[in-house]
């Protein structure tokens, strides 16, 4: 290991200044291929917003989702073609039911004197003519029979047996309960709706017995404390289900219209407070923001935005307007 | 010092070797103690205050909750900032604290405004502190679920109520008890209710209104003490029972009389087990479920409480009832435990490798495995070391460590010791005898000490700038930064006491003094060109500087990323829906995903949390479900080499398939993480503050729009606020008022209808449930219905009308003094706010944007300028600036000033060790030239900068100046023996070829398994091994060549005579100045 390293000489110093030359040249082109390579720029994790459907603030913009066959099969859409229909719509109502006024006849004796015998009670069915009590008369001191003016039911027994029965007091109330009246209230919301001969189903709330029958009165003067009125309709009795004093709804067919263009109500999605329905079209699923005419609890009508005959989503339709809106979900805190 | 350290190590030999095992066995305890966790901590300081209010809007839980919380807590001492979000039913307010705040004062001093500011708070407001935990807590979800077709004991289906019931009454009880967990929350499933439904028209009928029901039950529910008697000498406690024990019991309360009769509860309501209104749901597999998330107590050993859970869980387990069982989902030992074997796998495999190296090199199998026992040794004394300073175990702090780089000092000195000791035989043509064994011995380690020494060191400033790094980056980075250098602290104490101590003792008889094969042909190759690199220093000493530009351009080319995520094995996806989503559709739209996540073979089962939980630890609304996608093991995937990142690209494809839902995909930990920490997570925030919420959106409009215009935004988003459906009822006053109605009484019978009205509970053992006065269901969901709700009218004093009828007709009056709610109130619906955030007792709205291409400073300067001069803002009204970018400014301005000095320090060390500048920029430039090697790697490698792969770089400067310096040092030793320049350094260079090679070695094959690793802690790993690699070997190529051309060139023959003599020149003039005083 005694060597000296040898000194360059002056062809070596020559060659290396070439190297050095040789070695600063391609040092510069690759620092130039290297200035002209693109960063690479890191995928950002956090939701890059690139997914479709309309972002939902624009108001003219159309609303249109595009949904590929894998994600339609999810969407367990249901598609319906809107069509003309019969909207019936109902108006519910509670009443109480009450005797008939027409049909209710109060006896009363002919002569004030003492009552001898009263023969029916009270919710005993009496036949027209049938007696009903006997009286002693004052003026004549003879008994004398006081009749049934009608056949019904008693409803109202006033007198004691020995008592004094006057001439301008009821023994007893007699009504005829093979029909009765059913009086509804109705708010002022409702007037516009309510008229004469529409047709109302009356339910008695405790069975479920239902009686038609149609509006025959609506009374001109309304309830100053409830700030209502009131509708009546004549309940057919015969078979003696309604007791009146109960409480019954009724159901009042306040319109039966055929709409040329209907579709189910769970068609309608509110986009920024408007009502929109999605219809399949070529492209895709458009959102189109309609006027809603009658509805009745199924179906409604729709005035504009549909026509008759185009395909329109009625099950599911809440996956179209997630898919709208989901642009702007987010959870930050 | 060392010469004394060393001399005493190998004197009382055995001493040390017992101390060091003492030591070793201390750090066994200690490694007990430890707690282990997957990934770091990096929650911050913060309690959570959640006020659950039944039914109220976002505005009102805002104005009645939110706002009177959050003035309370202004003023609180190491306040950081208050932050608060109201949402349907419930605020939740996070009070942050700054880092280093003891968590348990933070909550007394919460705790104690709470108190005060109870009062103010509307009445039946809960209001909590949320768990004490971190964003590590929930370590261990289970569901309990029913066998297929299982009955209950009392006959019957189970029903999601049953489960909820079974979860809430046995095993959270028993589950709260174990040690370690601080709360045990629920989701998923009903709280069962029982329900008094009554029927309008029949309370109506009877003149009963919905208050009058709340209260009868309110009142004929208790029991009541009535203290004691005295009876013959006995004494008798009195009580009259009175609570009801059964629906019946409820059925036959009385609620009033009607002409003598008397009105039940029975005669005007049903009362049915119900369903409460809740606020979230949980999913497995497409099925509803009971989940139940166990949370940790903060600084607990996540991995025994999770083991205590498991245990607890399977004794419960046999406390249900036939049919009902628990489901483990998620156990956070999983995690853990592969975080263990990682780490064990870095301990073995470099041990392993570092005994297999020196082997090779050494020819010496006791020397050896003597330098491997400082692996653990040193390992054992950093986990004392982490103990005490409160760091926890997990693949941040443990996985990022070479043992490779931390062994280096002791490599050095025991193939030093081995050279002498071999050279010594050689010389004396004998075995040593005992004193010479240990002179020798002495010597080695002392040549090489102090370079080693002050090698380790430089290792460790230059990890100083890292312990300034702060927030998110700090609390991940300073635990690893501080691990590694009480490894490495550890590793030099061992290097100077039990290496010198062992050697004397082990490495008796015969040292082989011949090279073997290996270290003979790399000098053989080593030689020719050292003599090449020396001769033609100029051109080596160019066209390494051409390298290291070329380097460092290409550096600016690769892309960055601030934090690696730390795999956790398994995927968590966020569904966000729009909002306004029903949790009954969310739900649905919930269990379709999980249906078809089924079919994708990597995947083992999925679950969700869907809404808010029981516990609002994170109040999400019913619109967004936090989904787990549990994976099977790697061995089960029909493609085992899949990477993750391949794996999520698909999980995102075939989520993609189910229309409705936005995903963003993470992981458990790391999603609970962004939970936690919240604030703005994009560059930039743009807060706008004020009062109107309109208002704050306009503006906050305004400003995005703004933004958008100045170059390089990107993913500009204004904070969703507004859009959250809502039925308005708004009562009519005048309509009330000429009713006599008040505005309260009709407000309250709209909330019982529709919410429910709470009239008591009932107790069953320790179980009680609500019971609750409502509406029934097609009743209170039917807006036509609830127009027609009657309300009762007060009685007035009113005229007497006179009654024209006859007696019999029933007064239309007796159908009761009732309006409909319609009448009197305007219903309508309307958007409304989603969610109301208010940041230090203000309301705001967040503008956040990305920057893309441009630096961030200068992005923000203008972004203000922009929006200064062009959104005017209204009085009252003001912006704040937030986001990333002022963690990433003021961390680049600490860096600014701690890079520079970490810098002069390493300079400063490598000048007091060589004692001259010229050495010391000499063996400085070793840093540039290793950095190249890292660059290519990761450019290869196609990896981002990271701060992992900066931390490689790190370790990397230092194993190079390492290195250099001991090449140096010994070249100086050579020349100071008297031999010229050039065969010094060509001895030199020869000598300590063996050393550096070893080190180079096993510092780079110890990184080898991490950086090929797929496995946990892998992100981390990966740059970080990429850059060791690359830089080691880079490295070591120019240590060896361009170290001595460097030498050579700066130096002349003689000149460190000259340095040296200058010194004591110097020496000696101080001298004599101070001996003429």
């Amino acid at each position: 290991m005694s060597e000296q390293p040898s000194k360059p000489s002056y062809a070596g110093k020559f060659l290396s200044g070439i190297a050095i030359i040789a070695v600063l040249t391609v040092g510069g082109l690759a620092g130039a291929y290297i200035m002209s390579v693109e960063k690479v720029v890191p995928k950002s994790g956090h939701g890059g917003g690139g997914h479709g459907g309309d972002d939902g603030h624009g108001h003219e913009e159309k609303i249109l989702v595009k949904l590929n066959a894998t994600q339609l099969k999810n969407a367990n859409l249901t598609i319906e073609r809107a069509s003309q229909t019969t909207i019936r719509e109902v108006l519910p109502l509670n009443g109480i039911i009450q005797p008939n006024e027409e049909r209710v006849v109060a006896v009363l004796p002919r002569f004030g004197g003492i009552v001898r015998s009263l023969s029916k009670r009270i919710g005993e069915t009496v036949k027209q003519g049938e007696v009903v009590a006997r009286i002693e008369s004052n003026e004549s001191l003879t008994q004398y029979d006081v009749v049934a003016p009608i056949g019904g039911t008693v409803i109202e027994r006033k007198s004691t047996l020995g008592e004094y029965a006057d001439k301008d007091r009821r023994l007893m109330v007699i009504a005829d309960l093979s029909t009765l009246w059913g009086d509804f209230r109705v708010y002022q919301q409702d007037f516009p709706k309510l008229q004469l001969g529409q047709k109302i189903t009356i339910r008695q709330s405790q069975n479920g017995t239902a009686k038609t029958s149609e509006i025959s009165y609506i009374s001109p003067i309304g309830q100053t404390d409830t700030q209502s009125m009131l509708a009546r309709a004549v309940i057919d009795n015969s078979e003696g289900v309604f007791r009146p004093g109960l409480y019954v709804t009724g159901r009042v067919q306040v319109s039966e219209q055929s709409v040329p263009v209907a579709i189910k109500q769970s068609a309608i999605q509110y986009i920024n407070s408007k009502p929109v329905v999605f219809v399949e079209g070529k492209e895709g699923f458009e959102g189109r923001e309609v006027e809603v005419g009658f509805k009745d609890d199924e179906m409604m009508e729709i005035l504009f935005g549909v026509v008759a005959g185009e395909k329109v989503v009625t099950g599911n339709s809440f996956v179209l307007r997630a898919e709208v809106g989901k642009g702007e979900a987010t959870h930050e805190h | 010092m060392i010469h004394r350290i060393v001399t005493f190590s190998v004197l009382q030999r055995w001493l040390v070797l017992f101390i060091s095992l003492g030591i070793g066995a201390f750090g066994v305890y200690n490694f007990l103690r430890l707690p282990i966790d997957a990934v770091p901590d990096i929650t911050n300081v913060q309690v959570q205050i959640n006020a659950v209010a039944p039914g109220y809007s976002p505005l009102e839980a805002e104005q009645r909750i939110a706002f009177p919380i959050e003035t309370e807590l202004g003023g609180l001492p190491r306040l950081s900032y208050t932050r608060s979000l109201s949402r349907y039913g419930l605020t939740q307010v996070t009070v942050v604290f700054e880092d280093g705040t003891d968590i348990y004062w933070a909550r007394t001093l919460v705790n104690e405004r709470l108190q005060q500011v109870k009062d103010e708070l509307p009445q039946g407001i809960e209001v909590a502190m949320g768990p004490i935990a971190t964003g590590l807590g929930e370590i261990y979800l289970y569901t309990v679920e029913a066998k297929e077709g299982a009955k209950r004991p009392e006959g019957g289906d189970y029903t999601p109520v049953d489960l909820r019931v079974l979860h809430d009454w046995v095993v959270k009880p028993q589950l709260r008890t174990v040690p370690g967990v601080v709360e045990v929350n629920s989701i998923g499933g009903f709280d069962r209710q029982l329900h008094v439904v009554p029927d309008p028209e029949r309370l109506t009928a009877y003149n009963i209104t919905l208050h009058h029901l709340v209260e009868a039950i309110a009142k004929n529910n208790a029991n009541v003490g009535a203290g004691y008697i005295e009876r013959n000498g006995e004494q008798y406690l009195v009580r009259t029972p009175g609570q009801v024990l059964s629906v019946d019991d409820i059925l036959s309360i009385p609620v009033g009389s009607h002409s003598g009769t008397p009105v039940r509860i029975g005669d005007v309501a049903r009362v049915e087990i119900g369903k409460e209104l809740r606020t979230g749901a949980a999913t497995h597999d497409g099925k509803e479920v009971v989940l139940g998330t166990a949370v940790m107590l903060i600084g607990e050993n996540s991995r025994t409480v999770s083991a205590r859970v498991a245990d607890k869980l399977k004794q419960i387990e046999k406390s249900l009832p036939d049919g009902a069982y628990i489901r483990t989902v998620y156990d956070r030992t999983n995690l853990v435990n592969a975080t263990i074997t990682t780490v064990r796998n870095n301990l073995i495999e470099g041990a392993l490798l570092v005994i297999a190296i020196l082997f090779l090199l050494l020819g010496n199998i006791r020397a050896a495995l003597l330098t491997a026992l400082v692996i653990p040794l040193s390992m054992l004394i950093a986990v004392t070391g982490m103990v005490e300073a409160r760091i926890s175990a997990n693949l941040m702090s443990l996985g990022a460590i070479d043992f490779g780089i931390i062994v280096d000092g002791a490599v050095i000195i025991v193939e030093n010791c081995l050279r002498l000791l071999a050279e010594r035989q050689h010389a004396l043509g004998r075995q040593l005898t005992r004193r010479e064994r240990f002179a020798t011995v002495i010597q080695a380690t002392k040549e090489v000490a102090t370079p080693s020494v002050f090698g380790s060191f430089i290792i460790m400033v230059v990890y100083l700038p890292i312990l300034t790094l702060t927030g998110v980056e700090g609390k991940m980075f300073i635990p690893m930064a501080l691990t590694v250098v009480m490894a490495l602290l550890g590793a030099m104490f061992l290097s100077l006491t039990f290496v010198p101590a062992s050697i004397a003792i082990f490495i008796t008889g015969k040292v082989s003094e011949k090279e073997n094969f290996l270290v003979r042909s790399a000098k053989a190759v080593y030689e020719p060109c050292l003599r090449f690199a020396v001769a033609q220093r100029a051109f080596i000493v160019t066209a390494a500087m051409v390298l290291v530009v070329l380097c460092g351009l290409w550096a600016t080319k690769l892309g960055t990323e601030f934090i690696p995520s730390l795999d956790e094995g398994d995927i968590a996806v966020q569904a966000l829906r729009v909002p306004g989503t029903s949790l009954t559709e969310s739900v649905r739209m919930q269990q379709q995903i999980e249906e078809r996540l089924r079919t994708v073979p990597e995947v083992k089962e999925s679950f969700a949390r869907i809404g808010t939980a029981e516990i609002a630890t994170d109040a999400m609304p019913p619109n967004i479900a936090d989904a787990y996608i549990m994976l099977k093991p790697r061995d089960q995937w029909p493609d085992q080499r899949k990477s993750k990142a391949k794996l999520v690209e698909e999980i995102q494809e075939v989520l993609e398939e189910i229309p409705g839902s936005n995903y963003e995909l993470s992981q458990p930990i790391q999603l609970r993480f962004n939970e936690l920490i919240a604030g703005v997570r994009a560059d930039i925030g743009v807060k706008v503050f004020g009062d109107d919420l309109d208002r704050l959106v306009e503006i906050a409009n305004r400003v995005s729009v703004v933004l958008q215009r100045v170059p390089g935004a990107a993913d500009v988003r204004v904070e969703q606020v507004t859009g959250l459906p809502v039925l308005s009822i708004r009562p009519d006053r005048a309509k009330l008022a000429r009713l006599g109605l008040n505005l309260q009484s009709v407000q309250e019978l709209i909330e019982t209808a529709i919410g429910g009205r709470v009239a008591g509970a009932l107790y069953e053992g320790d179980r009680r449930f609500k019971i609750l006065v409502r509406l029934p269901e097609d009743r209170r969901a039917d807006i036509e219905s609830l127009k027609r709700l009657p309300i009762a009218i007060p009685e007035q004093q009113a005229e007497k009308v006179v009654e024209a009828r006859p007696a019999y007709y029933i007064p239309e009056s007796k159908l009761g003094r009732f309006i409909a709610l319609g009448e009197i109130a305007e219903i309508s619906f309307a958007p409304g706010p989603n969610q109301v955030s208010r940041e230090n007792g203000k309301r705001r709205v967040v503008v956040s944007a990305n920057v893309r291409g441009r630096d961030l400073g200068s992005f923000v300067q203008e972004a203000q300028a922009a929006i200064g001069q062009q959104v005017q803002m209204p009085a009252g009204y003001w912006l704040g600036w937030g986001g990333q970018f002022e963690q990433l400014i003021s961390a680049s301005k600490r860096l600014a000033i701690v890079v520079p000095v970490a810098l002069a320090l390493i300079a400063l060390l490598l000048f007091t060790s060589l004692g001259s500048m010229k050495d010391a920029a000499i063996v400085f430039t070793g840093v540039p030239l290793a950095l190249t090697g890292g660059v290519a790697a990761l450019a290869l490698r196609d990896i981002p900068m990271s701060i992992s792969a900066g931390v490689g770089f790190i370790a990397l400067s230092g194993v190079a100046v390492l290195n250099g310096l001991v090449i140096i040092a010994f070249i100086k030793n050579l020349r100071r023996e008297g031999i010229p320049l050039d065969q010094a350094i060509h001895d030199g260079a020869m000598k300590r070829l063996r050393p550096v090679l070893m080190t180079a070695l096993v510092a780079s094959l110890g990184f080898v398994p991490m950086a090929i690793a797929v496995g946990a802690g892998a992100e981390v790993q990966r740059p970080l091994a990429t850059v060791v690699i690359g830089g080691i070997v880079s490295s070591t190529l120019l240590t060896l060549l361009v170290l001595p051309a460097l030498y050579r060139m700066f130096h002349r023959e003689g000149d460190l005579a000259m340095e040296e003599d200058l010194n004591l020149d110097e020496v000696e003039t101080i001298d004599a100045r101070s001996s003429a005083h």
